[in-house]
């Protein structure tokens, strides 16, 4: 998996201690706040075809104690600079996973297939960072749940039927499940497992 | 290595990172929470550190609000309702030595609010975090202490016991005997410790526009409440929940909405009954003092 | 008209300022350095280091110093001062056999290899109040026969559990399958049922006082541990890590430790021919007594496993293990000191509202 010489691995945050802080902020302002979409910038050069916004979530939230998945898209380029920036393991297993970084290209993978943790501890699920094609306010999904007042409009390429009806069935595994940050370029919007979508 | 900031030399107190917490704490603590949103009213289990304050005196929120913070915050501490009782004062001094960041006691112009045992009467708005102090962050505790046979209960929603207890008030008192730390359904799905707050509190809880986040650190456990979540306090048809009443209002500023502390004034039992809230009942004293007295008087009236 | 107290901020430095005083007490008597405490009050540096889970004599001292030798505050101070370590790597396992004896003694064999070694201990100093140390002497006795000498690291007793166990009389402790790294419970919080592991840490870090009255209460009656003291041992251990880019270890430094090893009542099934079970205890320093109220309670711990009926106290792990801890049982009995007006105030609402509704109606009954 080491392909590359440290030389090539990018610069992570130049200031990890407040980059990491105002990241983390944005990810638990989206979400608590589903469909809310918010810029998440940072001075971190990203290995080539991640976005800004997936690539600030993972250095602000990866550490030695989790395991990283990375989208066969982005495994080449990617896994030594997260490794190297936050000391996370390197997962091939998308069932070990507690992080998992998707590409918008890759197909959407069952939600069933990455931890969903216990009915006795959720909590040991996985959180997938999704880079989508198109994120945007309005049309689309209609979504409702905690953290949103009474609906809220999202448009989210490729969240097509197949994910809609993959994501269904584990909403009936409730509290189990996966929490999710869609990304697009710098932006980031959060569904949380409790969230309802209506297609 | 980000991992490896711990002694990053940007804290305004020598010796220690920004916070207090070293960065790999803060982020199996950001990581927690956001389980926790994730997952409204459960228990996330986190590996709570020993802090330079003892235990049951406000470390899991104190690790918590330590996790979220940044320099741009502007942070509020309250201990019953007051800004200047010793233990807010205290944690409010922990910060500041620790992270520089800006205080106040004005519930409007805080972005995080620390708190124990109250929720302030000004309400919330949606750009701001309130972080309560948790004893006990096990509702059932007093009915189940073993935690094995808790947690069951939460993962199959089996609170039968927790109905069997109140009724069983019911039958003795005439009333739910519980009046703070009264237990809640959150988005209809995990009975929650909502902290000693007073039941007067509850309903503020539900579909508040603030993040809610609840830090227990000697219990090792941190939950949240959404924005817009459905906070239901437990209750039964024929003795709906009832928040208390004060026959008297406050003697400074007239207020008769507010959570009243009762002061004991001379040897006689005298009393009087003032905002448990300052900063609330500060700025009711302010504004009634901004306009003629005359004025004034009417309102109070 | 009313005024609420104020000054919060000026009562704490005053408070601040009060305490260094009386911690420091009469200015004209010497004051106390870190180094006597560390050298004269050294039972006192092993348990704070024990329970504070930091393995360093001077700052267990000035620990024991700042607080002025409070052991469950100067725990306190040394525990939150670690919670801010980094952590740079972990060290191979101790191994006691290899232990530089100073003390060693079996009451299960009048003699074994290596033979029983008195070492510095107060068991048979009679309990006088020795007047001569109310005043200072330049010079201490010299023992009058020289003990033996330490033994060599190169030395290794075998201990009485290998005794025992080469004749099959003492349950085997092989690793576990795979050799799994153990539970951090400094970093994973526990659950129940917790591994020996976990069960182990939290013991080494419980709080003595609280342990011997658990061990205590097992040879009364509540659990029957029947324990006999197989051996204890204080001396020093090398400490050893393997750094990645030499792939064998080296001796970053050593330890002073206590192990203690009771041997308890037979466990056996159809299948297992009966035999003795082990209870493990591990302390800093020179601490005996933690170390043999640890191996006791660690044994009653183990009787689920063992098949044994939880009946008593001892025997209950979350019970033991939920109370053990002298931080969160010290700051939560002790918060009590922080105000609770307001959910005092919601109860002597309630009171007066149920005491009132109670003699309304006993009035309209009459």
């Amino acid at each position: 998996m080491d392909t590359f010489s440290l030389e090539h691995i990018g610069a992570g945050f130049s200031d990890p201690t407040a980059a990491s802080q105002r990241i983390f902020r944005t990810s638990l302002t989206v979400l608590s706040r589903p469909g809310t979409i918010l810029e998440a910038d940072s001075d971190a050069t990203a290995p080539e075809g991640i976005g800004a916004a997936a690539n600030a979530i993972l250095l602000a939230l990866l550490d030695q104690d989790v395991a990283l998945y990375v989208s066969p898209t982005h495994v080449a380029v990617a896994s030594a600079y997260y490794r190297f920036h936050t000391g996370c393991s390197i997962t091939s297993n998308l069932e070990d996973a507690d992080f998992v970084l998707l590409a918008s290209t890759d197909r959407i993978p069952a939600l069933s297939a990455l931890k969903t943790g216990t009915e006795y501890a959720p909590e040991l699920s996985a959180t997938l960072v999704w880079e989508v094609a198109k994120l945007a306010s309005g049309d689309g999904l209609t979504l409702t749940g905690p953290g949103i007042e009474s609906s809220v409009r999202l448009t989210a390429t490729p969240l097509d039927a197949a994910f809609l009806s993959a994501r269904a069935e584990t909403i009936s595994l409730l509290p189990r499940g996966v929490d999710l940050f869609l990304t697009c370029d710098n932006r980031v919007c959060g569904l949380p497992r409790s969230t309802r979508i209506r297609g | 290595m980000n991992a490896d900031v711990s002694r990053a030399p940007d804290s305004s107190d020598s010796g220690y990172n920004f916070a207090y917490l070293d960065e790999r704490t803060k982020r199996m603590i950001r990581r927690a929470i956001l389980k926790a949103v994730a997952i409204p009213g459960y228990q996330v289990p986190f590996g709570s550190r020993e802090m330079p304050l003892p235990y049951g005196w406000g470390t899991g929120g104190i690790q918590v609000t330590a996790s979220i913070i940044g320099r741009d915050d502007v942070l509020k501490v309250i201990d019953q309702g007051a800004d200047d009782t010793v233990n807010a004062v205290n944690i409010r001094r922990f910060f500041t030595r620790t992270t520089g960041i800006a205080t106040t006691e004005r519930t409007v112009e805080a972005t995080v609010i620390q708190t124990r045992h109250r929720i302030p009467e000004t309400p919330l708005q949606d750009h701001q975090i309130i972080v309560y102090q948790v004893p006990i962050p096990e509702p059932l505790a007093k009915l189940e202490p073993r935690e094995a046979e808790t947690k069951m209960m939460h993962g199959l929603a089996e609170y039968g016991l927790m109905h069997v207890k109140l009724y069983e008030d019911i039958a003795r008192y005439g009333h739910i005997s519980t009046t703070y730390d009264y237990p809640v359904m959150v988005d209809g799905r995990y009975l929650m410790a909502p902290s000693p707050i007073p039941k007067f509190d509850n309903p503020k809880m539900h579909m508040n526009p603030a993040l809610q986040l609840f830090g227990a650190g000697r219990e090792k456990r941190i939950y949240a409440v959404p924005p817009y979540t459905k906070v239901e306090s437990l209750a039964f048809d024929d003795h709906p929940f009832e928040v208390q009443r004060w026959e008297q209002h406050c003697a400074l500023c007239g207020a008769k909405d507010s959570f009243l502390d009762e002061v004991i004034t001379d040897n006689d039992g005298g009393r009087m009954f003032i905002c448990s809230d300052t900063d609330y009942c500060g700025q009711r004293r302010e504004n009634l003092a901004a306009v003629p007295a005359n004025v004034a008087e009417a309102k109070s009236a | 008209m009313y005024v609420a107290v104020k000054g919060g901020e000026r009562a704490i430095e005053n408070s601040h300022l009060l305490v260094s005083e009386a911690r420091r007490g009469d200015p004209s008597i010497a004051e106390i350095s870190v180094a006597q405490i560390e050298q004269q009050l050294r039972l006192a540096v092993d348990r704070v280091m024990t329970e504070g889970s930091v393995y360093d004599r001077e700052l267990a001292a000035l620990a024991i110093k700042q607080a002025a030798g409070d052991t469950v505050e100067a725990i306190f101070l040394l525990r939150a001062y670690r919670a801010t370590l980094p952590r740079f790597g972990y060290t191979e396992a101790i191994d006691t056999l290899k232990m530089q004896l100073r003390r060693r003694i079996s009451a299960t064999f009048k003699d074994l290899p290596g033979g029983q070694v008195l070492g510095p201990t107060y068991d048979y100093t009679q309990r006088l109040l020795d007047f001569s140390l109310a005043v200072a002497s330049a010079e201490c006795g010299e023992p009058q026969t020289n003990p033996p000498p330490p033994t060599s690291p190169e030395q290794e007793f075998a201990d009485v559990m290998a005794l025992l166990g080469a004749e099959g009389l003492i349950e085997a402790q092989p690793p576990s399958e795979g050799d799994p790294v153990p539970a951090d419970l400094t970093r994973v919080p526990m659950t129940f049922p917790a591994s020996r592991a976990e069960r182990l840490q939290n013991l080494a870090r419980g709080d003595e006082g609280y342990l011997l009255a658990m061990a205590y209460s097992t040879q009364r009656g509540y659990a029957n541990n029947h324990p006999f003291a197989g051996e204890i041992r204080f001396g020093s251990v090398e400490v050893e890590i393997i750094p990645e880019e030499l792939g064998f270890p080296i001796v970053i430094g050593e330890l002073e430790i206590t192990e203690c090893q009771m041997v308890n009542q037979f466990a056996g099934s159809k299948t297992v021919p009966p035999q003795f079970t082990r209870g493990y205890g591990l302390a800093f320093g020179h601490s005996e007594r933690k170390a043999m109220a640890m191996a006791l309670v660690d044994r009653a711990l183990r009787a689920e496993e063992l098949g044994e009926a939880v009946v008593a106290p001892a025997q209950m792990q979350e019970f033991v293990l939920s109370h053990s801890d002298n931080l969160e049982s010290s700051g939560f009995v002790q918060h009590l000191k922080l105000p609770h007006y307001v959910d005092f105030q919601s109860e002597l609402a309630l009171l007066r509202q149920m005491r009132a509704s109670q003699s309304a109606q006993s009035e309209s009954s009459i």
